[in-house]
């Protein structure tokens, strides 16, 4: 049977990174969760723009409305900006081509922000996502949208843990360089 | 794609680097309304001779204490992606990185970064740029 995001026939991981040489990467998305990226990308839209949504938004000076304001006139449009580039990077089909730490951080972060705009609608509607039950939840497009959180959850750990490893191993070298010279 | 520059240099941080001089020392060190007050400094004069000092202004006291940047638990972020962000943002080690993020998960929140107001806005909007819920406050 197959899978429907990749995986071989006897149900083994699918790795989603790559490390290739020179400090590079290839991002093996499956085509479906590309498409869920995607159509997610599309349906929050208008979400995440919405600068009243404390989740999207938060506050840096909570207690101090002056202070809030002035923080607000400096980098609210610019916040709402990268929400939308943000979400404008995942319309399209990830690059085939290597991609280097930067630029796979960058993508990382885009679908974080679509995963926190997802999350933030999720628990709006009462849904506890310290501990997601799918059998709890009984409306069908509910359901659909918690997999997809899921999902994205699923490719957030996997290339925050590569990026993680890869700083981790260029601290090494440098130690050991260090050390030889 | 947000390319990664676009990420590192958004207006905001133009209007806002600190200066080298802000980055290496802490924002009381800098401050011109210490430096005036430094009582070692005066030399010894009889009383009629010792000028009248302004009152300690409160207010300039308060404007120079250090603002502290907390990140607060969310159960939205997932503690890899926290650990990375801490990592790539403030340039820290794998280990203190994953300290802070225990901190932030067991405590509730952690001090993950302090300065001057202006790097600490800086640097709660990048915190805010990556999806985590971050704010400041002045250290008491």
């Amino acid at each position: 049977m197959g899978s429907l995001f990749g995986g071989d026939k006897r149900g083994r991981h699918r790795c989603r990174i790559d490390r290739a040489s020179h400090g590079s990467y290839f991002l093996n998305l499956h085509e479906n969760e590309a498409k869920v990226l995607y159509l997610f990308s599309q349906l929050l839209k208008d979400e995440m723009e919405d600068t009243e949504n404390k989740r999207l938004y938060p506050e840096a000076h909570p207690n101090n409305s002056e202070f809030q304001d002035e923080f607000d006139s400096l980098t609210q449009q610019d916040l709402v900006s990268s929400r939308s580039q943000a979400l404008a990077a995942l319309a399209e089909p990830p690059s085939r081509e290597p991609l280097s730490a930067d630029e796979l951080s960058a993508w990382l972060n885009s679908v974080n922000i679509l995963h926190l705009g997802l999350g933030a609608k999720l628990e709006a509607c009462g849904i506890d996502l310290s501990d997601i039950s799918m059998e709890s939840i009984e409306d069908e497009e509910r359901r659909f949208q918690v997999a997809a959180y899921l999902l994205m959850t699923d490719i957030i750990e996997e290339v925050s843990h590569s990026l993680i490893s890869a700083r981790r191993d260029e601290s090494r070298d440098s130690i050991d360089r260090y050390e030889s010279d | 794609m947000i390319t990664f520059s676009s990420m590192q240099h958004s207006p905001l941080e133009f209007l806002h680097m600190p200066t080298a001089t802000e980055t290496m020392l802490p924002a009381a060190a800098t401050s011109p309304a210490v430096a005036t007050m430094a009582p070692v400094q005066t030399p010894v004069r009889t009383p009629a001779e010792t000028p009248v000092l302004d009152p300690i202004d409160e207010s300039t006291d308060e404007i120079d204490r250090t603002w502290l940047v907390i990140v607060w638990d969310d159960p939205i972020n997932l503690m890899s992606y926290v650990v990375h962000v801490f990592m790539k943002l403030f340039g820290q080690s794998e280990d203190k990185a994953t300290k802070l993020m225990w901190q932030v998960h067991n405590e509730g929140k952690a001090v993950v970064a302090d300065g001057t107001r202006e790097k600490a806005e800086l640097d709660v909007f990048r915190l805010h740029e990556h999806g985590l819920w971050a704010t400041m406050q002045q250290d008491a």
